[in-house]
């Protein structure tokens, strides 16, 4: 995965043509989440850190994200460590509108405390600028045939997500806001055992 | 004719005699006895005169005197034959009609009508490139006659042209060789020459002729009566920020609430209020600000095409100047006292 991760930005680093608008931009984002699983009343919030990249050649645009963050069940179980890591590639229709792929990988400390998830994502991405200073965008993905690490399937999962951005003409300094939802049915032998991730992240990010 | 052409000989010859001699004695006596219109006395004195030797403008004053005498005397063929000489001499000296009687602007005008001369030659000051200009040349002969007019320079001998006038005539000279190439700066002299059998008349006028650069022109950087526009407008306030912010939200805020799985309760919903809580907020911040400025794509379109048409301009004149520059400007001023 990451070797895939380094080649793709490596191409995307080095293959822009001539005339072809480039940015790179990294951000630093702080998080609040709720985790709920399974059933009613078995929930976890907590807040954590991340960052990430996103690299901008002419109609292509790739977004690499990760964070963390420390769970608290409400129950008043153990608190474990979440850790999830995204990659979303875009290409741009047309100017309100990309196609984007991608895929994530969550990770948990303890292991056993919650599943650990990895997909796969076919989406959209819509972003429409406020004027020259604030943008804002939503984006939608269907997440077939998700991986558990305690195994089962789901028939429908999907996420989205809300944001806003403002920040200075030339797009070096940025402050955004956005929300993520991700909802997965997951089934283990014909038992729904669902999982739902609400999160909302808000940070800086500087580009080049 | 011989004796008119001696007459004029004898006109130009002493010309330059006439500031330096003295008057003569018998001429002063005359114009005395004719101030105080002692006509007889003063005809004698003018005869006498003419026996002597007189200066070109004594000459000339002496036939006039003549003429006006013999006129008040009625002596009709003397005044028209003094008349004859007067114009011979000097043709464009003619009677002023309101200060002289009709009788006598009558004799002028019988023996003008009875020599051949040429009169009023007249050419004005001319500037222009060498092969695209020419000199006009006035002049008038006392009677119908085929006239030849050359250019004669230092070395150059051209004919202008060759036309029978009736009265009033001119031609234009260009200032060329006959291979084109304009003639050498210096003096000229336009002889015009009259033949009216068995009489003949010569006249002249100097001109010098100037050569000099011919003037470029300056390269233009707008088009008189077209100017340029602006690329960009300012738009009024609006409110498309915070609806634009306002639909997103409605639209992320809508699915998450239908799309909640249910059998797990009821979310807090911190995240989704914050995240369009800010969303909103910007929006409508982004709705106070003063609108971005917008291009106008009519006018830049416009712009490109004035600044085409410029460029087209300045790809003209400096075509016109290349040519310019391997031009000569040419300038005809008649030498003052040329007239002859």
């Amino acid at each position: 995965m990451k070797r895939i991760l380094g080649s793709l930005v490596v191409v995307l680093l080095c293959a822009p043509r001539a005339g072809m608008a480039q940015t790179i931009r990294f951000n630093f984002d702080a998080i609040g989440l709720t985790y709920q699983e399974v059933r009613e009343g078995r929930e976890a919030t907590g807040t954590g850190g991340g960052g990430g990249i996103e690299i901008r050649v002419g109609k292509f645009r790739l977004d690499a994200r990760a964070y963390s963050a420390q769970l608290e069940p409400d129950s008043g179980g153990t608190p474990y460590d979440f850790k999830q890591i995204d990659v979303r590639v875009s290409f741009a229709v047309n100017r309100l509108l990309a196609l984007e792929v991608g895929g994530g990988r969550r990770y948990v400390d303890p292991e056993l405390a919650t599943q650990e998830v990895g997909v796969i994502r076919i989406g959209f991405l819509s972003e429409n600028q406020l004027n020259r200073l604030a943008d804002v965008w939503i984006r939608g993905a269907y997440l077939p045939d998700p991986q558990f690490s305690g195994g089962g399937s789901a028939d429908l999962a999907f996420e989205f997500q809300l944001g806003v951005g403002i920040g200075t003409a030339n797009k070096r300094f940025r402050f955004h806001a956005e929300y993520e939802f991700q909802r997965i049915d997951r089934e283990v032998r014909s038992n729904d055992v669902p999982m739902q991730l609400s999160l909302a992240r808000a940070g800086i990010a500087f580009g080049f | 004719m011989v004796r008119r052409l001696a007459l004029v000989a004898a006109f130009l010859v002493m010309i330059p005699l006439r500031v330096a001699a003295q008057e003569n004695a018998a001429l002063v006596q005359a114009r005395q006895a004719y101030e105080a219109l002692d006509y007889r006395s003063a005809i004698v004195s003018v005869r006498r005169a003419l026996g002597q030797q007189l200066a070109g403008g004594e000459l000339v004053e002496a036939y006039e005197m003549l003429g006006f005498m013999y006129a008040a005397l009625d002596s009709t063929s003397q005044a028209v034959e003094a008349f004859r000489n007067l114009i011979i001499l000097d043709p464009d000296r003619e009677p002023d009609a309101l200060r002289v009687s009709p009788q006598i602007t009558s004799l002028y005008a019988s023996a003008l009508g009875q020599v051949l001369v040429v009169r009023r030659v007249g050419i004005d000051s001319a500037s222009f490139v060498a092969g695209s200009g020419r000199v006009p040349l006035r002049f008038d002969v006392s009677q119908p006659a085929a006239v030849r007019v050359r250019a004669v320079g230092d070395g150059i001998d051209v004919q202008v042209d060759s036309l029978f006038v009736p009265a009033v005539g001119g031609v234009f000279w260009s200032p060329v060789l006959d291979d084109g190439t304009p003639v050498p700066p210096g003096r000229y002299r336009l002889m015009i020459e009259a033949f009216a059998r068995p009489e003949q008349y010569a006249a002249q006028t100097v001109v010098e002729v100037r050569h000099g650069a011919v003037d470029t022109l300056a390269h233009v950087t707008s088009l008189e009566g077209y100017d340029f526009l602006d690329e960009v407008e300012q738009p009024g306030r609006n409110w498309r920020p915070l609806g634009l912010a306002a639909l997103y939200t409605a639209v992320a805020s809508a699915a998450s609430l239908a799309l909640e799985n249910s059998g797990l309760g009821s979310p807090t919903r911190e995240e989704i209020a914050g995240v369009s809580g800010a969303v909103l907020l910007t929006g409508f911040i982004m709705s106070l600000k003063k609108p971005d400025s917008r291009p106008v794509p009519a006018n830049i379109e416009y712009n490109r095409l004035l600044r085409d048409q410029i460029a087209q301009r300045n790809a003209d004149i400096a075509r016109e100047n290349d040519v310019r520059r391997s031009q000569v400007q040419m300038t005809v001023v008649p030498v003052a006292g040329g007239t002859q």
